[in-house]
């Protein structure tokens, strides 16, 4: 990475240390929720970016920057604010570079769309090169007289340099 | 940033640790030109000396090797990879993986087992027109690893003021045994694929593109295959026992980055098949094989050059511009041999049908490349939008789920399809009459799972189709058991499978594959977790069981400080750790796991009471089935081994007249 | 007549064109990795930049109320900072200098980041002689609002309330010197 971004995230890292005997109130968080609540603090967490980390989520980090969202997070569920709210909270703050998952907007649009086209790519894909369904009737005798045919050029095709077919 | 030639007298390692990369160097190009014009002009002299350079090119790169892990293990801090990487106060073992443990190492540690590829394809493979050119695209690729070595992430550089101390590693990379596993199997996974690749390299350059390049390469992508596989599951398992929130899989930049290679080389390793036994597909397999290589690269680049975000990154400064240089120019090379060959070979199309394994199996491939385009896409987004808006982004598991899931859904269907379907055509009455028993016992699966109160769709589904598949090469080898001997069929069983251990080993490591879906999906769909405080012999209830907190413990080692808890969980012990090294910032938490065949107790230690050791905060996490990911792993392996014993009788003859011919 | 070509068909020949598919979407690739390997981001720049500041106000270290809604016409600089943070010491005395030399043309905040202890923070301001007033932040709001990290975080606000430049990590006084003149103080 940039050497900038380097020494960024080794200071982040850094700063964000707490000694372990301050570690108490950066630690204890959320046991007051029951463990509904504790699912939805860690579904909403999985959603947001941890944003001192490299690519964790706030539910997976250890980071005392995600233990502090995810106990805000807590604290909104205490007061019943819905997951939508919660998440436009951070947005509105961080920006989008929060969100794990690129909102459906705009230039997103690419990365949504990049697998649905690759997907309708393949098909055609598919569908061009195993031929067009053989509507005519192919006799037995007529596949004999194929697969012998076959055989014999398995036999010559290294003397050859190309595999030009009839 | 090479020191070595001003003071060559105060590191004798680093002076032969250069000089055996020097000579490698030079032998890497002597092997490729001489390679290069032993083919080009039909001269088996020129091919032969080609040949032999790549032994002293392995001499040599063990030389480098064996010095580096030397001067690792004797705490030669003169060599500044050793200075910044090790420390004297490390156990033995995690001196020995420090090797590749840091950029310059793990380049070596890469570019060693080229060299070792390059000596046994060197030796193993037939003389015949390909093995020169093959020949030059390995030189190829170790020019580029060993000069990389040599230049911008030299190990050997010295260090004018030798310290009494080195800096040692990562705490992450200290802090289990996988260390010195998972990184040495991913990389022969890696590598091994630029065997096949330097064959159909060599199928390109002389017009060869039948299957003669296949069958060649058959044993070495099927090998590496494996490795790759279970290196990357091995991954996972070190994710599970380490990072403490009961994970496998991240869908971390990198992560993936180890996963598009598995893709196109599982597509490959069938459709290479196809083209073994019907000549067709061959284009479509170069593609493949182009693909699949240049995926490693494109892998190690991205872990290296720090343009996406990532946990496992590592790495600054021109190593990217580097990788990024090898990358283009290997994709140049392929796509621009593929396109021109691919022209020239017309893939004769019997007119196969719709309901054909050929047709099945380009079906499955389209899969397998879509799920690779797919990840491609979603890693590589953050580095587009990074560019264009300015702000650093990262796509995880919510947008891969969404295709991830059918996608998956869709290769199962294919592979329980796969073994029912014959080759060139197949009607759709027949289809029926082979496939109707697995769907219908496909269906009640389903059905019974929805009534045992399982309602997810896509869980409904993962069940109804592994049933599908099971059933399917159940209801298959019965049937041809039942052929070849009806009054004995079981008997008739164990024959077919010493007749044909390329088809049975195939379906013994597909239904692996599916005991590991559905480890995935169950443990995905049922974990639980939770937080909680406990003190000091105050019980509490968790997921049905008891939990008690008994005290802590602290040891000290060379390296390490180490809190133990024990805490008592149902009726076991279970003592979650926190490893707090001494040349780390931050405790490494080593969580207590205890495996089940149907689900694991999982501990991890986040808190605990560093005055008293009254109470402990821990999080508490129940996995179902989780066990099944590794021994579907485990499953899988050991088919794709069976299916290395023999090839097929049938095609042996046709291969070797068609050799016989040719010699 | 060779019996192969009998009802054998041969594949229409692909578009020429589609030939360069392949390679259209490898110089895609190779574009956009060259791309990302050449651009650095910014990675301090905050949303707020551009925008009105957050509301600032609560009790201080001291005991007293604090809103800066009531200190509107002059620039400020608004320091996250914690007494556990090891970075803030060294911009700390930059801080200090500030509210010594330029104190009268610009308004000085701190704000503490998840601190854990006033004792331990009160000694910090005292060991580097801070006269500013720093606000609590009990509940963390003011860190949220300003989409805050971890400290030392750094606001620098103009005269009119708007967020001129967010500065990550301990403030150099060359940067220090850069974010006053764009606040429009006389050096």
């Amino acid at each position: 990475m940039n050497p900038r971004a380097l020494g960024l995230t080794l200071f982040l890292s850094s700063a964000a240390l707490v000694p372990a005997a301050l570690a108490q109130t950066v630690r204890d968080v959320n046991l007051d929720l029951t463990d509904v609540q504790q699912a939805r603090v860690r579904d909403i967490g999985s959603q947001l970016r941890c944003l001192v980390c490299q690519g964790e989520s706030v539910a997976d980090s250890r980071s005392p920057f995600a233990f502090e969202v995810k106990r805000q997070i807590g604290d909104f569920l205490k007061q019943n604010r819905s997951d939508a709210d919660i998440i436009g909270f951070f947005q509105t703050r961080y920006g989008d570079t929060i969100l794990l998952e690129p909102p459906k907007k705009g230039i997103n649009w690419i990365l949504w769309g990049l697998p649905v086209i690759a997907l309708f790519g393949g098909a055609a894909l598919w569908w061009g090169t195993l031929g067009r369904k053989n509507s005519a009737q192919v006799s037995p005798e007529m596949l004999e007289r194929v697969e012998q045919d076959m055989r014999e050029r398995a036999r010559e095709e290294p003397r050859r340099t190309t595999d030009s077919s009839v | 940033m090479n020191n070595t030639l001003l003071l060559p007298q105060l590191s004798s390692a680093s002076t032969i640790g250069t000089l055996a990369l020097l000579l490698a160097l030079g032998f890497t190009l002597f092997g490729l030109v001489t390679s290069f014009l032993g083919g080009r002009r039909g001269d088996p002299r020129l091919a032969e000396v080609g040949r032999r350079s790549s032994w002293a090119v392995f001499a040599f790169m063990t030389l480098a090797l064996v010095t580096l892990e030397r001067s690792l293990l004797s705490d030669d801090f003169s060599v500044r990879y050793v200075a910044e990487h090790s420390q004297t106060f490390s156990p033995l073992w995690v001196k020995i993986v420090t090797l590749w443990a840091a950029l310059e190492g793990s380049i070596l540690l890469w570019a060693w087992i080229l060299s070792l590829y390059t000596f046994l394809m060197s030796i193993f493979s037939r003389n015949d027109a390909l093995r020169p050119w093959a020949m030059v695209a390995q030189n190829l690729s170790l020019l580029f690893f060993v000069g990389v070595n040599l230049t911008i992430a030299n190990p050997f550089t010295a260090v004018p003021v030798v310290p009494l101390e080195g800096a040692g590693p990562n705490e992450l990379l200290q802090n289990h045994w996988m260390m010195s596993v998972h990184p040495v199997l991913l990389y022969l996974g890696f590598v091994g694929l630029s065997v096949p690749f330097a064959y159909a390299f060599a199928a390109m350059v002389t017009g060869r593109v039948g299957e003669t390049w296949i069958v060649q390469t058959r044993r070495w992508t099927l090998v590496t295959w494996i490795f790759l596989s279970a290196a990357i599951v091995a991954g996972g398992y070190w994710s599970y026992e380490v990072l403490g929130w009961g994970g496998y899989w991240a869908w971390d930049p990198v992560e993936n980055a180890s996963i598009i290679p598995w893709l196109f080389a599982t597509a490959f390793l069938h459709s290479v098949q196809i083209q073994e036994r019907k000549r067709a597909f061959a284009s479509w397999n170069l593609w493949l094989i182009v693909l699949a290589y240049s995926s490693t690269v494109f892998g190690t680049f991205l872990t290296r050059s720090g343009i996406v975000q990532s946990v496992h990154a590592f790495g600054n400064g021109p190593i990217g511009f580097a990788f990024f240089g090898f990358f283009a120019l290997l994709l140049l090379v392929g796509v621009g041999l593929a396109s021109w060959r691919s022209s020239l070979i017309r893939d004769r199309s019997e007119g196969e049908g719709m309901f054909s394994r050929e047709g099945g199996y380009l079906a499955g491939n389209v899969m397998w490349v879509v799920f690779a385009v797919l990840i491609v896409a979603g890693t590589l987004f953050p580095v587009l939008l990074e560019a264009i808006r300015g702000f650093k982004t990262s796509v995880g598991a919510p947008f891969f789920n969404v295709f991830a899931i059918p996608l998956g859904l869709a290769l199962l269907f294919f592979m329980g399809l796969g073994p029912m379907l014959t080759w060139r055509r197949m009607s759709g009455e027949s289809l029926w009459k082979s496939a109707r028993w697995p769907a219908l016992l496909g269906l009640l699966t389903s059905s019974v799972a929805y009534i045992l109160g399982i309602h997810g769709v896509g869980l409904l589904l993962t069940f109804g189709l592994s049933a599908f598949v099971v059933f399917g090469l159940l209801s298959v080898t019965l049937k041809a058991s039942l052929e070849r001997n009806r009054k004995n069929p079981l008997s008739a069983m164990f024959q077919l499978f010493t007749l044909f251990p390329r088809r049975y080993g195939a379906y013994l490591a597909h239904t692996g594959l599916v005991v590991l879906v559905l480890g995935v999906a169950v443990s995905s769909a049922y974990k639980r977790d939770t937080t909680l405080n406990i003190q000091i012999g105050q019980a509490k209830l968790v997921f049905g069981k008891l939990i008690n907190f008994y005290g802590m413990d602290r040891q000290e080692f060379t390296d390490k400080f180490q809190d133990t808890a024990r805490i008592q969980y149902g009726d076991a012990i279970l003592e979650p750790k926190l490893n707090r090294y001494k040349n780390a910032a931050r405790p490494v938490p080593m969580p207590a796991v205890r495996y089940h065949p149907l689900g694991d107790d999982y501990i991890t230690l986040n808190d605990f009471d560093t005055s008293k050791g009254q109470w402990v905060t821990v999080q508490v996490i129940d996995s179902p089935l989780v066990s099944w990911i590794w021994f579907g792993t485990l499953i899988m392996i050991l088919g794709s081994g069976i299916t290395l014993i023999s090839p097929s009788v049938r095609t042996a003859r046709v291969v070797k007249g068609a050799a016989q011919a040719a010699d | 007549m060779n019996p192969s070509q009998d009802k054998i068909q041969n594949k229409p020949a692909r578009a020429a064109w589609t030939r360069f598919i392949p390679a259209l979407v490898m110089v895609a690739v190779l574009a956009l990795l060259a791309v990302g390997l050449l651009t650095q981001t910014d990675d301090a720049k905050s949303v707020l930049e551009g925008r009105p500041a957050p509301a600032l106000s609560g009790v201080t270290l001291e005991g007293k109320n604090f809103d800066a809604a009531l200190l509107k016409g002059k620039p400020m600089v608004i320091n996250f900072w914690a007494s556990w943070c090891d970075p803030c010491r060294e911009e700390a005395p930059l801080f200090k200098e500030l509210v010594q030399k330029y104190g009268s043309q610009v308004n000085v905040v701190g704000v503490l980041h998840t601190e854990t202890s006033y004792v331990r923070a009160r000694a910090f301001a005292q060991e580097f002689g801070y006269t500013f007033p720093s606000i609590q932040n009990d509940d963390r709001k003011l860190s949220f609002d300003f989409g805050v990290t971890a400290p030392p975080e750094t606001f620098f606000v103009d005269a009119s309330g708007m967020v001129v430049k967010r500065w990550i990590g301990p403030v150099r006084p060359e940067v220090m010197r850069e974010n006053l003149e764009r606040l429009g103080v006389k050096l």
